[in-house]
């Protein structure tokens, strides 16, 4: 049965998203501000925007159900998701947030189209890619929505998803980038708050940290090791460098991520922004973490008993909360903590996706002289059908959540990371380059990510890592072997070994 | 109008200025001068230094290393490991803070 206050927190929530929603709309006048908010974002806003755009169903419940699967072998995923904030920050944002100001970009793509010469191949290029990763990752969203509101509820895979997403896709297409922003301000508050309150509270109820340690340490003593060797062994050193690099820049180059550099008010922002970022997240990402390990606890005790679902370690912060806290009304705010978190990156994720099609494939490919009232409409209505499909491809949840999420991240990182670091810092770069790096990325990330997924063959490290270096070597190659771009364009875009000049 | 410009230190005291203070002289009109003495933000860095220098160096010394294996029930070498590179980072981000100039960008 549902609880009736635990029902009204998360209706109260909604409610609050989409108020914001329905203000922010009226804000919207025309693509800039739709997609960048007018670049008008104040420095909160636009930080806690960098850290609910990274912050996602992962954060909550991935992370402590990895902690709880893997234990501390997996703690540099918390140093390393802070970290990509901070990366993208200073190395893609502190540059290319002075090119878009001049030059006007709305999407990263106007900035890969500049630099590289190439309005339609490698803008297209680059839309398509950046569509079907933040797909792939809006999947692995929509799956975290579901666990709460089914846990909470009792409600049904299927309605817990719609619900979730009818929700989200509402406010974020009538309210575009102003709604995304200001929904993830109260979402990324609601957040930070919730964590430092609960997760302390399941640490306590598993006997407290040292305690924790200890019985991990019991059960297994590599658990309490940095890394694990030997055969079936996850996370070995070399695997956990590649989990790194993985994170760090996957993360910082993602689509959803690096768009939000555009929308900062003023350069003088990234001063600081990177080491606040870096420091609430990197608390919020060690105590969920922790909460993680103190699963381990709970579960050895016989306090709490996972559910039988192949991705029952994703509950374990979600059942942690219920043995640690007897009551309806806190697992209420939990749920709206939980949702918070999830939602202020599916709608980032869904705005991009949207305007990817609707910016750099409809105004900028298909039809230039659109008006920028009909790309709105376009940019709206291409919303609404990501989240329809990536609905459909969420019915059936994956065996593990953050698995899901990392192979997307690690699309993201073999596809987008050489073009754009090569962009910015390496004069010699070209277009042929980026076009054969970026389709060399994307095809051999999707094929090394099958070989892991369908265990064909053993890999060491990350498969991202492998699609990582063939990009870069792809780029390296064709660049010396083709034109050099421009001098002007360098110019224009700021290319060159700096990151201020 | 005042005028402002770095002062003309001793090499000794040059080190002085770069690592503990950010010393200006500001002349004005009337000739008298005023030394402006303000912590400079290389102070911040070397008080992380230290922390984190005695952080490793507690770990060196064996008696420590066994206090270490006690502490929260994790291996020195956990302890270390992510301890430093999280400090590590922090100096790092510390550092981009302060030596970032905002006219540059303007």
């Amino acid at each position: 049965m549902i609880d009736p206050v635990a029902a009204g927190l998360v209706v109260i929530y909604f409610i609050a998203m989409v108020g914001i929603g329905v203000w922010a709309s009226k804000k919207i006048h025309n693509m800039s501000d739709y997609v960048v908010a007018g670049r008008s974002l104040d420095f909160w806003v636009f930080t806690l925007l960098m850290i609910g755009s990274v912050c996602s169903g992962m954060s909550l419940l991935g992370v402590s159900g990895l902690g709880y699967k893997f234990a501390w072998p997996t703690i540099w995923e918390q140093l390393a998701v802070p970290l990509s904030i901070a990366f993208c920050i200073i190395f893609f944002g502190t540059k290319m947030h002075l090119v878009a100001k001049k030059s006007g970009y709305l999407t990263v793509q106007d900035y890969l189209a500049h630099r590289f010469e190439s309005q339609t191949a490698l803008r297209g290029m680059s839309a398509t890619a950046g569509i079907v990763v933040s797909m792939i990752y809006l999947a692995g969203q929509y799956t975290a929505i579901s666990i709460v509101l089914m846990w909470l509820f009792g409600l049904p895979h299927w309605m817990a998803l719609l619900i979730g997403a009818a929700i989200v896709t509402f406010y974020t297409v009538i309210g575009g980038l102003y709604a995304v922003a200001w929904t993830t301000l109260v979402q990324g508050l609601l957040l930070i708050l919730g964590v430092l309150i609960m997760a302390p509270i399941v640490i306590m109820a598993a006997g407290g940290f040292t305690h924790i340690n200890e019985v991990m340490a019991a059960v297994n003593p590599t658990n309490v090791d940095p890394w694990v060797t030997g055969a079936g062994a996850v996370f070995t050193p070399e695997y956990i460098l590649s989990f790194v690099l993985l994170l760090t820049i996957g993360l910082a180059c993602a689509p959803h991520v690096i768009n939000n550099i555009l929308c900062a008010k003023d350069v003088k922002y990234f001063k600081w922004a990177p080491l606040v970022a870096f420091g609430i997240y990197a608390v919020v990402m060690f105590l969920l973490k922790f909460s993680g390990f103190a699963g381990i606890v709970l579960v050895n005790d016989g306090l709490i008993q996972l559910p039988k679902v192949p991705n029952a370690s994703d509950f374990i912060f979600v059942y942690g909360i219920q043995a640690a806290m007897p009551s309806m009304f806190l697992w209420g705010i939990f749920a709206v903590i939980v949702l918070a978190a999830v939602m202020s990156t599916t709608d980032r994720l869904m705005l991009t996706i949207g305007t990817y099609f609707s910016w750099d494939i409809y105004k900028k490919i298909l039809k230039p002289d659109a008006p920028d009232k009909h790309v709105l409409l376009v940019s709206q209505i291409s919303v609404f059908i990501a989240a329809a499909v990536t609905l459909l491809l969420a019915i059936t949840p994956p065996d593990m959540l953050v698995w899901l999420i990392w192979a997307g991240i690690g699309i993201m990182f073999a596809t987008f990371a050489v073009p754009m670091l090569a962009g910015l810092y390496w004069r010699r770069a070209t277009r042929e380059g980026a076009l054969v790096s970026m389709a060399l990325g994307l095809i051999t990330s999707l094929v090394f990510g099958g070989i892991s997924y369908f265990k064909l063959a053993k890999l060491p490290m990350h498969f991202s890592f492998y699609a990582f270096v063939i990009a870069v070597v792809a780029m390296i190659v064709v660049s010396l072997m083709t034109k050099q771009t421009s001098e002007k364009v360098l110019e224009e875009t700021m290319t060159g070994w700096y990151i201020r000049k | 109008m005042a005028q402002t410009r770095r002062d003309d230190f001793s090499m000794k005291n040059r080190m002085w200025q770069c690592f503990f203070v950010s010393s200006e002289r500001e002349l004005n009109t009337s000739g008298s001068t005023t030394y402006m003495i303000r912590p400079g933000k290389n102070y911040i860095i070397i008080i992380f230094f230290d922390i984190f220098w005695k952080f490793f160096d507690y770990v060196i010394c064996e008696h420590t290393t066994k206090y270490f294996d006690s502490m929260f029930g994790l291996p020195t070498i956990t302890i270390v490991l992510v301890g430093g590179t999280f400090l590590l980072i922090l100096i790092a981000l510390l550092y981009w803070g302060l030596t970032f100039k905002e006219s540059l960008h303007d």
